[in-house]
């Protein structure tokens, strides 16, 4: 029975040492934050210029140009980009597909929730972390400090196994809370029993920017590397047991690789038309790796 | 091509049944193994277009089934036995274990029976039988039957002393054509078979010798025992002769031959030696006893060592003879010792018709105007008459008299009738006995009347020798026109030959010791020249030589279908 990471494999110094060198960035980050380092449509207290703009009664005295005065005879302020924080949402999957196979899903889910909530936290960015089965769940509704990290892995070390993939109902229900909008990172394997456009339907009702990180495995393109899947078998769904006759042969392989692909493709629409993220993170290669690969520059802008 | 462990019909009707057992089982839903795994979403619409077997469902798995096909009809093949020996071919096979006395050479028998044993294994149930050629060629185990049978049955077996004979069992086999292949005969054994009998033998059967038998180095055998008149002339005595075979030509001497008595009685003559491996035991009382003989060296075969000869039982016959009987009667019964004239209580009367009473046998004279025949004999046995008047012209000696010479001085033809009656009579014409006719001059006068009187008192038929194999009529010395061999002999058309060597009982208190006295025995002959023999080692390590090149084509077709089905390419 594949064992979900405990607290002390989860938090893992060197892991969490290593995550301290990559930032995530959004475009603009909405309005009403408190102060941080993404940038925001707000004018006001930063560091960063943007504009000029004729001075008007109220005006803080200090943005004054004083040399614009001199030459034109006109008043007119500095304006600046005001940097607030970014509101990080992490819906995790923990459906029983995430725990079955060995290394299970759940493991790669984990190490990736908690990296991009370290690097969220490093940033001085607050961070949700939520998780989701049959029901949405809210383990920490909101936290900033990079003090709390330590906090979120006990929460994620925590998780246990539920039931069903309730992906689009969960989504539903998060978009229903009207939260500040801001990155939401949805961390499954997308298996969603209801459909995939059941869930890219709910995604695109979300207000906040996407980052959907899909955990795949070789199997899962190759099912002929599964040792069980040979001949005539009897397959049954872990969530819903569901199960299905069928005998392993080409065109059946064929078949399947041809819908699996298809599915692949849907969700990399979806992911362009909604300009989001897609992260496809193998569960049996090191997350550290991965993450490597995905921030590249050591930034990834979202 | 042959199969040694199926008939080709067996062979094509499992390769039958294999292809539809195997097209069926391609047909039946399997058991499925169960797999779980994070979602059937996929495979539910990948096997939309392709759905799972069900009981019975399209056939799908061609080239699976024929490469399964392929190698169960090529283990089917090997199990078969494939050979090349065209010899063997898909005959029925006739086995024929000797258990005549050929088979008593030193462990022979033995060895026979293992090497029998052992091929049995390699033939089909239904394709063979197996048959014992002892004093009689029985079967011993039937087609179909199970080789453990035999080694039960053949538990208590032993050679006989008999000279066996698969010639007429043969010759049976070649009439009646009940296989429905060819038949081949396998002899495990020396018993020689004759050279018109394989040479008259059709096509279909093929005779063989299971192996080779070695030849014997040293054998002694008594070849010959048999019963004489005694040279002495004494009646009631006989000479005895025994004449010895050694193979290897040696000459053996008077000592090494035992001569006892069965009844334990002491023999005074001593065993003369007439040279050449020949001996005799003179003047020896015929009083019905048995003798027995043995050679006391060791040989190759104590079966033909022994010997046994039932001695003649002669006693006086007491005869009556009336005064009104020619004078010339009366010499004849007073000169022969064997003949007794009595007043009372006679075995046989001699009278004129006048003058016999009471049922005594006799012979009576009876003048030609009151009997139509010149010789009439009244018998009792059931008999047809016939047959029994043929054999009384020879065995009363009537060939003998000059029947032409008497009919012509009588002008009248001199005939001979029987009839029965309830008591043995011979009436003959008195005027036969005339002087007038040269019939009581002649030499078969004497003849005649001793062996009418000798009939008349149901005198007990006795034997020169009794030999196994041999029939009694050839050794038959004074054949009683009603004694029960001849009866036998008469109502089946046949010669009877005692089957072995030992006691033979020819009525509860007629009992005969027969020898196996036999020169092809005791020379041990097997005659395999004529005989082919059986292959054994090449032809097995042939066969296995090819069966295993069979089973590695199919391991390596197995290997190639596992190479296949991990590939995904058969289910």
């Amino acid at each position: 029975m594949p064992q979900q990471l405990s607290f002390d494999e989860l938090f893992d110094a060197d892991f969490l040492q290593a995550l301290q060198q990559f930032s995530l960035r959004v475009g603009r980050v909405a309005p009403a934050g408190r102060l941080a380092e993404q940038k925001s449509r707000d004018r006001g207290i930063g560091l960063e210029f943007t504009d000029f703009k004729p001075y008007v009664p109220g005006d803080d005295l200090r943005s004054v140009d004083w040399n614009i005065y001199r030459r034109l005879g006109r008043l007119f302020v500095r304006v600046f980009e005001e940097q607030q924080d970014l509101p990080f949402y992490v819906l995790v999957d923990r459906s029983s597909s995430m725990y079955l196979e060995n290394p299970p899903r759940i493991n790669a889910a984990l190490r990736t929730a908690l990296a991009l909530s370290s690097v969220a936290l490093h940033n001085s960015d607050s961070v949700g972390l939520y998780s989701f089965s049959e029901t949405l769940e809210v383990h920490v509704r909101s936290t900033s400090g990079k003090g709390r990290l330590m906090t979120l892995a006990r929460q994620l070390a925590d998780f246990g196994e539920h039931r069903e993939t309730e992906l689009a109902a969960s989504v539903e229900q998060l978009n229903n809370y009207r939260l500040r909008a801001g990155l939401l990172i949805v961390i499954s394997d997308f298996f969603e029993p209801a459909g995939l456009s059941r869930v890219t339907e709910m995604l695109r009702n979300s207000r906040h920017r996407l980052l959907l990180v899909q955990l795949v495995r070789e199997s899962d393109a190759r099912p002929t590397l599964l040792s069980d899947l040979r001949g005539d078998v009897r397959l049954t769904d872990c969530e819903t047991s569901v199960s299905v006759d069928l005998t392993v042969e080409p065109g059946v392989l064929a078949r399947y690789r041809e819908i699996y692909q298809e599915f692949n493709n849907t969700l990399e629409t979806f992911a362009n038309s909604r300009s989001a993220g897609l992260v496809r993170m193998d569960v049996e290669q090191p997350v550290l790796t991965q993450l490597g690969e995905l921030f590249g520059s050591r930034e990834l802008v979202a | 091509m042959t199969f040694l462990n199926f008939s080709p019909t067996v062979l094509a009707a499992g390769a039958v049944a294999l292809a539809g057992i195997l097209y069926l089982l391609h047909l039946l839903r399997v058991r499925y193994s169960e797999v779980r795994v994070p979602t059937v979403l996929f495979w539910l619409e990948a096997v939309r277009d392709a759905p799972a077997r069900v009981f019975r469902e399209r056939f799908r798995h061609l080239w699976a089934y024929l490469l399964a096909l392929l190698i169960c009809l090529l283990l089917w093949f090997s199990a078969a036995g494939p050979q090349w020996d065209e010899d063997a071919s898909g005959d029925f096979q006739l086995l024929v274990l000797d258990g005549s006395a050929f088979a008593g050479v030193d462990d022979d028998f033995e060895r026979a029976k293992q090497r029998l044993l052992d091929d049995l294994e390699s033939y089909p149930l239904q394709n063979r039988a197996v048959f014992l050629a002892g004093s009689y060629t029985v079967k011993l185990l039937a087609a179909g039957e199970r080789v453990e049978v035999l080694r039960s049955r053949l538990a208590d077996i032993e050679p006989e002393m008999t000279t066996g004979n698969i010639d007429d069992f043969l010759a049976l086999v070649s009439k009646n054509q009940v296989y429905e292949t060819g038949v081949t005969v396998t002899l495990y054994g020396r018993l020689p078979l004759r050279q018109e009998t394989i040479a008259s033998l059709p096509n279909w059967i093929r005779v063989r010798r299971a192996f080779e038998v070695a030849e014997v180095d040293s054998n002694w055998g008594i070849v010959a025992a048999g019963i004489g008149e005694a040279k002495s002339g004494i009646w009631d005595r006989v000479d005895v002769f025994l004449e010895v075979h050694a193979t290897d030509g040696a000459q053996l001497n008077s000592e090494s031959i035992e001569v006892a008595q069965l009844d334990g009685a002491e023999i005074v003559a001593p065993l003369e030696s007439l040279g050449d491996n020949r001996f005799a035991l003179r003047n020896l009382q015929a009083n019905g006893s048995a003798l027995a003989f043995s050679i006391v060296t060791d040989d190759a075969l104590p079966l033909d060592d022994v010997a046994w000869l039932t001695l003649p039982e002669r006693t006086v016959i007491r005869v009556e003879v009336a005064d009104s009987v020619p004078t010339a009667v009366t010499e004849v019964i007073v000169s022969d010792p064997g003949f007794q004239l009595v007043d009372e209580q006679p075995d046989v009367t001699v009278a004129t018709v006048e003058e016999v009473a009471g049922d005594t046998p006799h012979l009576v004279l009876v003048e030609m105007t009151a009997q139509e025949n010149a010789f009439e004999i009244g018998y009792s046995s059931g008999d047809d008459s016939d047959a029994f008047l043929r054999r009384s012209v020879s065995t009363l000696g009537l060939d003998q008299i000059d029947s032409v010479g008497i009919a012509t001085e009588l002008q009248t033809a001199i005939t001979a009738a029987v009839r029965p009656a309830e008591t043995r009579t011979i009436s003959i014409w008195k005027e036969l006995i005339d002087d007038r006719f040269n019939f009581v001059d002649s030499r078969s006068f004497p003849l005649f009347l001793a062996n009418s009187i000798r009939w008349l008192a149901d005198e007990k038929p006795w034997f020169a020798y009794l030999a196994a194999g041999t029939p009694f009529s050839a050794q038959l010395m004074n054949p009683n026109l009603s004694s029960p061999i001849a009866s036998r002999e008469r109502l089946s058309g046949t010669d009877f030959s005692p089957a072995k060597a030992g006691p033979f009982a020819v009525s509860e208190t007629d009992i005969h010791q027969v020898s196996l006295v036999n020169g092809d025995v005791s020379a041990l002959e097997p005659g395999t020249a004529l005989l082919p023999t059986a292959g054994t080692g090449a032809t097995t390590s042939e066969y296995w030589g090819f069966v295993t090149w069979l089973i590695l084509l199919v391991l390596g077709l197995l290997v190639a279908e596992w190479y296949l089905y991990q590939r995904g390419y058969i289910p």
